[in-house]
């Protein structure tokens, strides 16, 4: 699904490479995290895996296919087969949450009941429903952040990524989004979490890709 | 395949929050407006040409001696009058003549005065046949020869009209980078909700149409408002202006009309070029990235 192959990156101007001779493999179904102290590459190897940066050496290859000769329309349809969970939750701010949760429906024209209802249903799911119409400036940091994986599961991606999913919510709803996404695992899935978080590894264990200063230091199956 | 962009799209790209964006359907307005009244203007001016071209062509002034006589008069005309082209011929009377002289005489009315043949013509005579049969009779008569005016006037229109039409390609131009200005600025108000779109897997297309309806709304706006304005100011002219209403054709309605049109495909053709240049820039992955608005 996911393959580094001695993948490198260095940001424009900067000295010293983000990551360094990177290799790994996720396969389709999998379920791992991403950890390591902060600033040891795990933003960067989550924007390279949803194609905002490419290698500068080494190969990546996402859904089987090499990134580096891509066409913004070819990573934009790639995109649609995955889901995305940013930190920062990137929320459209003068969207409704049943707004912000639809976006990825509605790129292929208007959305029919069926696609309304699941987005409903989803919205429903993440405790919102009382929240729908609101915009994001309503709500607190625990609800955008079901509100961002709630947009990220709507289209039932292939792959989903997740930075930090867990970390604005309180430990019930922790649980039920982790329960969310092993769901989502079970039924094919594939699933990659950053996490600081040891509990939740704990508590939901899965083999860890553990980053230290820009080099992958273990490939660790965690129980 | 659905063709229809769901609201929340389209609510979601919203380049009208940004105050440069807002300004195309005053420029729009401002700049149609212009070009209508600048192409209305030259179709008025061809119109204006036109008819002064043909009144010179139709009329040709035979000026003999003051001292030919009646029978040599009527033996011209008898000459003249079977050419082919020539339609009417008419002596002007000595008032007539002394009407038309007099400027060139000052206060001196005692000078004898020429005989003066008035010859309506179509565009099928043949001006050096006329010429011929004129000297033969009249050795010394002159004829008014209008040719070499015409092409001085003739050129002067086409330079004035050369020149309207480089300022109506310049405000084209114009217009079609403040528009190229405008999208960019737009998206650039947007980079934030443009980045999101892209993340959830928003093709360049699907981005395009999101930013050319846009466009198209307000651009269409600002033409319904530059026709408005140019009719109206027409009419203005019309009402007020009198000696302008035989100028004023159904040419220069449709140039008045169709200005702002054109105008409107050129905004479209612009805004299409700005939003791809703008789309495939910021898709360049390991570009340093802009920051939002």
């Amino acid at each position: 699904m996911i393959s580094f192959e001695n993948v490198a990156y260095q940001y424009p101007k900067a000295r010293t490479t983000a990551i360094n001779d990177v290799s790994f493999d996720l396969e389709e179904g999998s379920f791992h995290y991403l950890t390591g102290p902060s600033g040891a590459g795990k933003t960067t190897l989550f924007r390279m895996m949803y194609m905002d940066l490419k290698p500068t050496r080494g190969r990546l290859t996402v859904f089987n296919k090499n990134i580096a000769g891509l066409s913004a329309d070819e990573i934009a349809i790639l995109r649609r087969r995955m889901g995305i969970v940013f930190q920062d939750f990137r929320l459209l701010p003068h969207l409704t949450v049943e707004e912000n949760v639809s976006l990825p429906l509605t790129l292929n024209g208007a959305m029919d009941k069926k696609q309304r209802d699941c987005v409903k249903e989803i919205i429903d799911w993440v405790g919102l429903s009382h929240k729908s119409r609101e915009l994001p400036a309503f709500l607190s940091g625990g609800e955008k952040q079901r509100v961002a994986i709630a947009r990220a599961v709507v289209n039932r991606p292939r792959l989903l990524i997740a930075d930090e999913p867990t970390g604005n919510v309180d430990a019930s709803m922790g649980r039920r989004i982790m329960h969310l996404f092993t769901e989502l695992n079970k039924h094919g899935t594939t699933l990659l979490i950053a996490t600081h978080d040891r509990s939740l590894i704990t508590d939901c264990p899965a083999p860890s890709i553990v980053v230290e200063n820009g080099h992958l230091s273990r490939l660790s199956s965690v129980a | 395949m659905k063709f229809r962009i769901d609201p929340s799209a389209q609510k979601a790209l919203s380049l009208g929050k940004d105050a440069v964006f807002r300004l195309l359907v005053l420029m729009m307005i401002l700049l149609g407006w212009l070009s209508a009244m600048g192409t209305s203007a030259l179709f008025s001016l061809e119109e204006v040409y036109h008819q002064w071209q043909l009144s010179q062509k139709s009329h040709i002034s035979v000026y003999l001696m003051p001292d030919s006589t009646p029978q040599q008069i009527r033996t011209l005309e008898e000459a003249l009058i079977i050419i082919p082209g020539v339609h009417d011929l008419q002596p002007l009377s000595q008032s007539v003549v002394r009407e038309l002289i007099a400027p060139y005489l000052g206060y001196d009315t005692n000078l004898p005065m020429p005989k003066i043949l008035d010859v309506e013509v179509d565009q099928s005579l043949n001006r050096d046949v006329f010429d011929a049969r004129v000297k033969e009779l009249f050795p010394m008569a002159e004829v008014d020869d209008a040719r070499a005016m015409l092409e001085t006037v003739a050129e002067s229109v086409r330079f004035v009209q050369a020149g309207a039409f480089l300022a109506a390609a310049a405000v084209f131009m114009v217009l079609a980078s403040l528009v190229a200005l405008t999208v960019r600025s737009g998206l650039r108000a947007q980079q934030h909700a443009l980045n999101i779109l892209q993340y959830v897997g928003a093709t360049n297309a699907f981005l395009k149409g999101l930013i050319l309806r846009q466009v198209f709304a307000r651009a269409a706006i600002g033409m319904c408002g530059a026709i408005i304005m140019s009719a109206a100011s027409l009419a203005v002219l019309n009402v007020f202006y009198a000696p302008l209403v035989p100028y004023v054709t159904s040419k220069v309605w449709m140039a008045a009309i169709g200005a702002p049109m054109l105008l409107m495909l050129v905004v479209m053709v612009a805004a299409y070029w700005s939003a791809g240049a703008t789309l495939t820039a910021d898709y360049d992955m390991n570009a340093p990235k802009k920051k939002a608005a």
